[in-house]
């Protein structure tokens, strides 16, 4: 996802809540399948090859199997456990609903795994100048903290205390290492606010250093984007697009509205794996002009 | 990032925006599914009440020595997530609302968890666990006074912490697996979370008593050295 990473934070953001939300809203086997296809392609280009994603699998599970158990809505009872019955309705909301939470966990993890830290401040400082502040020192003080860890446990090994051996011992020895540092930490962080403010910190108005500006090919897509999100929108509020589960299945009435309203929402899900690939497809012409 | 100049009319714009945008996003999330699909309202809705809790504070008002502070609480607390199970993130959190203030206090439960969750994993419950944590850690600033005297009260507060926070998350877990909010439902899952509420509760006193004295202690000193 080299494109992708590259572009303006917030549009991506914009994406991944509009698709999660949109996908959420409709609830509509045809959208979900759509999302996760998207969602899967999305993240085997993050993770790379060879990488599975067993953690996300037992979450469909559990979700799939959760809801025809629970819930006891619907016409056509398929089994009846005791005097419970487990109906069709159920198991199909049951697949839709952990197919959406998959493909949700897929995007989120697309998400994280683009937005770093720095882009991370980028979109909170505008909102929250003193928590993007906040953020930004914990991400400081993290490798910080761990190096004086480190050396606290030396010193302490050479006075003579020794953090190996049983439980309750190396229980101790952390606890000695973590009071130590924590007293060093509150007092270090005293002397890093004081130097912040002989620096000046406070006192005029702030400005941000950005490293991310607006290129054309973000407008591009951000324009595409709220197309296609009005195209997937719109039509919504003239005929309906929900599935409905209960308490019989029915498909949304297909007509030219619904039609227009899916096939804008599947190119809106695919849209980064467009620019993508237009991309790399670019690229390729490029180099081999050269 | 600052377009507009004018100090207050970007003041009013930080805090109208996300109240209008709260409103068109209730009132989208309804039309287009007949008020059905609440986790997505939730989402919207807390995401932009965490926005405009946080757009409030200003660096100024708090001071750069409790903001720093906080900020050395969040590491210390996410750097104790990595304990399966027990976590002294709430402990920490509480202390450092008792001691730093109520503002301080949101900002560091929001942020341990927002950064704990990089490596956790983020997803869209984040924003609900940001605003639950955050009140966790305000309300300790509320209160700093009996919680700081009293152990009792201390005890109390962090078992009403853990039930809270368990509680507040089943909203989410309700909405996220049958896709409404029913009472009923609600009650069913906050039944079965009862084991791991009550694990979190005990952990969450637990590591009250334990952390409280020496933070008190270290914090005092801290105190008494640099005339906070």
């Amino acid at each position: 996802m080299i494109w992708f990473k590259s572009c303006n934070p917030y549009i991506t953001l914009l994406y991944f809540l509009s698709v999660t939300a949109l996908s959420a809203v409709y609830n509509n086997p045809l959208y979900t399948a759509v999302t996760l296809a998207s969602a899967l392609c999305m993240f085997i280009m993050c993770r790379g090859r060879g990488k599975t994603a067993f953690g996300f699998f037992m979450i469909f599970l559990l979700t799939f199997i959760v809801n025809p158990i629970i819930s006891k809505k619907g016409a056509t009872p398929l089994i009846f456990i005791g005097s419970d019955p487990i109906t069709l309705e159920a198991l199909i909301y049951g697949l839709n609903s952990a197919s959406l939470i998959a493909a949700v966990l897929f995007l989120f993890y697309c998400f994280t795994d683009i937005t770093d830290s720095e882009k991370l401040m980028y979109m909170l400082s505008p909102f929250s100048a003193s928590f993007a502040l906040t953020v930004s020192a914990v991400l400081r003080f993290f490798p910080l903290y761990v190096r004086q860890a480190e050396q606290i446990s030396e010193q302490q090994t050479a006075a003579g205390v020794r953090g190996g051996g049983s439980i309750p011992e190396r229980v101790r020895y952390g606890g000695r290492i973590f009071s130590a540092l924590s007293t060093w930490a509150l007092e270090n962080g005293i002397v890093t606010a004081d130097s912040m403010e002989c620096r000046g910190y406070g006192t005029g108005r702030r400005s941000f250093y950005s490293a991310y500006g607006f290129k054309k090919s973000d407008g591009v897509f951000l324009l595409t984007e709220i197309l296609l999100i009005a195209g997937a929108v719109i039509p919504s509020f003239f005929t309906s697009c929900t599935y409905e589960y209960y308490p019989g299945l029915r498909f949304p009435e297909v007509n030219a509205l619904f039609i227009t309203s899916a096939s804008c929402y599947a190119l809106l899900v695919f849209l980064p794996l467009i620019f993508e690939i237009t991309d790399k497809i670019k690229w390729k012409f490029l180099l081999s002009k050269i | 990032m600052t377009v507009i100049e004018n100090k207050n009319a970007r003041n009013v714009i930080r805090v109208l925006t996300p109240v209008i945008l709260t409103a068109v996003a209730v009132l989208c999330a309804l039309f287009a599914s007949d008020g059905r699909k609440y986790a997505v309202i939730t989402v919207i809705v807390t995401l932009l009440t965490l926005i405009l809790f946080l757009s409030g504070f200003d660096s100024k008002r708090i001071g750069s020595r409790r903001l720093v502070l906080g900020a050395v609480f969040v590491t210390l607390a996410v750097a104790g997530r990595f304990i399966p199970q027990l976590k002294p993130l709430t402990a920490l959190v509480i202390i450092s609302g008792m001691f730093t203030g109520a503002e301080t206090g949101f900002l560091v439960g929001a942020a341990a968890v927002l950064i704990s969750n990089i490596f956790f994993g983020n997803g869209p419950w984040t924003p609900l666990q940001m605003v639950g944590m955050g009140l966790i850690g305000f309300f300790a600033g509320v209160f700093s006074k009996p919680l700081q005297k009293k152990k009792i009260a201390l005890i109390i507060y962090g078992v009403l912490s853990g039930v809270f926070y368990s509680m507040f998350m089943d909203i989410w877990t309700t909405c996220s697996a049958t896709g409404s909010l029913l009472l009923s439902d609600y009650l069913k899952s906050v039944a079965a979370a009862l084991p791991f509420t009550a694990i979190y509760s005990v952990s969450n006193v637990i590591y009250l008593l334990l952390l409280e004295p020496p933070f008190h202690r270290k914090l005092g000193r801290i105190r008494e050295k640099y005339g906070l």
